[in-house]
């Protein structure tokens, strides 16, 4: 989107802390519906990253399919369990948590480390033809990623079947 | 490689001044201001056109006493709506229960922005135009549900959860019809979408190319804009008023303009999918191809292209209006059979149809 300087960043802030705002409140409300809304606020300041970062398709399909489609759906399993009960039991501290908590916080620590140090302009090649990739990346994690985006597209997709496979066998198993 | 990033940022930035930036970025907020007072003064004609034809086909009068002909009618109903009491339900959940309504209003105004009005004349040409409406219509349930559910009222949960079922199942025979109007004119974009039909006039709107699809589009539309023959959700016989029950005031007022702009929004876009946008529909005659001789008549024509869309999105309004006023409420086991097992395998079979034409052509 061809925006203004200060409007593009302040678009940004506002879809950062949106993002924040809404990840820390899925993971501490208590009650699941307010959970499963933020989720939804989550997604949709994703989308408008997209919507910052050009890439439109992207942006819509993200809310076609996650808020549109998966949040909805969460939000209508949620909404039929019964609220208070859950909001009732106050969750006590314990080495878990704190255990849980180191580590969750240092994967992104370790992740916004690792992303400025990435070379991200040799995965431009991959869009413009394939001899080029095969001799300018030698990291094997490279080569898997575009051999999946590339030669290995379909049966990569095709693994997402796998799920099907699995939700058709639960309803069969249910129905028993 | 970061060097070489600052360097072209700072080129950027040499390039343009910074007050002419902030100029820039004021003027850019001008036409979003305008559309929305436009989208406002369109919605206030529906409500007093609803109110005449609903006197009209009941052999009532109808609205008189509020301005001319009682077209200050929906600016009173406004103003009343505004200033009543906002009761909040004691035990409901009161954040979810004032947000739930903003959430509707916010995605169905935000679907304005790939309207186009008049020759190129759109807030914002993405080149996915349409699937945008889709995506956006996809996440109105949520504020339905939202509040259906903090309402903490039997009738509004039910009507909630109606709701985001209704338009998730009529949602698909919709998207496969824009599928089969995109396939036609090669670009999701509503613009490129308008420019294909705009050759024979009136014969070559995609209402003839589409028959079916624009029939399925027709009904499904009015299923997502939950009017009369679907308006499930909120059936007063059995949910008292759905998920707005508990809602008074101005949060109720919101709902009101959801489904006024909801229809506004599906009768727009039935102009620009089937009934060729903002060309006039006499062929051979063409009020474009004078283009950039003069500033005024430029202007002028824009004019004209407004005109003719508002025209023909009323006409198709007037249809809508009408069908409330006449046809009877559908069961909901009713609804769900005509969505799922009759208006899907038919546009499946209309997308199907129109693909195989399209690689025969080609």
């Amino acid at each position: 989107m061809d925006l203004p300087g200060p409007i593009h960043e302040i678009l940004v802030l506002f879809g950062g802390f949106g993002l924040l705002l809404g990840g820390l409140g899925v993971v501490l409300l208590t009650n699941p519906i307010y959970s499963a809304f933020s989720l939804g606020l989550v997604l949709v300041c994703i989308s408008l990253f997209y919507f910052l970062l050009n890439s439109y398709f992207v942006a819509v399909a993200q809310l076609l399919i996650y808020v549109g489609a998966i949040n909805v759906l969460i939000i209508f399993a949620v909404m039929f369990v019964n609220g208070s009960e859950w909001s009732k039991d106050k969750n006590y501290w314990t080495i878990g948590d704190g255990f849980t908590l180191l580590l969750c916080i240092t994967i992104p620590f370790s992740l916004m480390t690792t992303i400025p140090d990435t070379s991200w302009y040799g995965i431009l090649w991959t869009t413009r033809s394939n001899q080029i990739v095969e001799q300018g990346l030698i990291n094997n994690v490279q080569q898997i990623g575009i051999h999946l985006a590339t030669d290995f597209y379909l049966p990569f997709e095709l693994i997402s079947l796998i799920l099907l496979v699995s939700l058709i066998g639960a309803i069969t198993m249910a129905r028993q | 490689m970061i060097i070489d990033r600052v360097e072209v940022e700072t080129i950027n930035s040499f390039s343009k001044l910074e007050l002419f930036k902030e100029i820039y970025g004021l003027i850019w907020i001008l036409p979003i201001f305008a559309l929305l007072l436009g989208i406002t003064i369109e919605v206030l004609v529906i409500v007093w056109l609803e109110r005449e034809i609903s006197a009209s086909i009941q052999q009532r009068i109808g609205p008189e006493y509020a301005g001319p002909l009682g077209l200050l009618q929906a600016i009173a109903d406004g103003t009343k709506l505004l200033l009543k009491e906002d009761i909040l339900p004691s035990r409901g959940d009161i954040p979810l229960f004032s947000i739930g309504p903003s959430i509707a209003v916010i995605s169905i105004l935000l679907s304005f922005l790939v309207i186009p009005l008049g020759y190129r004349f759109v807030l914002a040409d993405l080149s996915i135009g349409v699937f945008l409406w889709i995506a956006i219509s996809s996440i109105a349930p949520i504020g339905l549900l939202m509040a259906g559910y903090s309402s903490n009222n039997k009738y509004s949960f039910l009507g909630g959860l109606r709701a985001a079922a209704q338009s998730i199942s009529y949602e698909i025979p919709l998207t496969f019809c824009v599928l089969a109007i995109s396939l036609l004119s090669n670009s999701l974009s509503t613009v490129d979408i308008v420019e294909a039909q705009s050759k024979y006039g009136f014969f070559g709107w995609n209402l003839w190319r589409q028959p079916i699809g624009f029939l399925v589009f027709l009904i499904s539309s009015l299923a997502e804009c939950e009017r009369l023959p679907f308006d499930l959700p909120e059936a007063e016989e059995e949910l008292v008023a759905g998920y707005q029950t508990e809602y008074s005031g101005i949060k109720y007022g919101l709902f009101y303009l959801v489904s006024y702009l909801n229809l506004l929004v599906s009768s727009l876009f039935v102009t620009v999918l089937y009934l060729g946008g903002w060309n006039f529909s006499i062929p051979y005659i063409s009020f474009f191809g004078f283009f950039q001789m003069n500033k005024i008549i430029g202007i002028l024509e824009m004019v004209i292209g407004i005109f003719i869309t508002l025209t023909k999105a009323y006409l198709f309004l007037f249809i809508s209006i009408t069908i409330r006023w006449t046809l009877p409420r559908m069961r909901m086991d009713q609804l769900l059979n005509l969505g799922w097992k009759f208006l899907l395998p038919i546009s499946l079979g209309n997308l199907l149809l129109t693909t195989s034409f399209q690689l025969v052509s080609l």
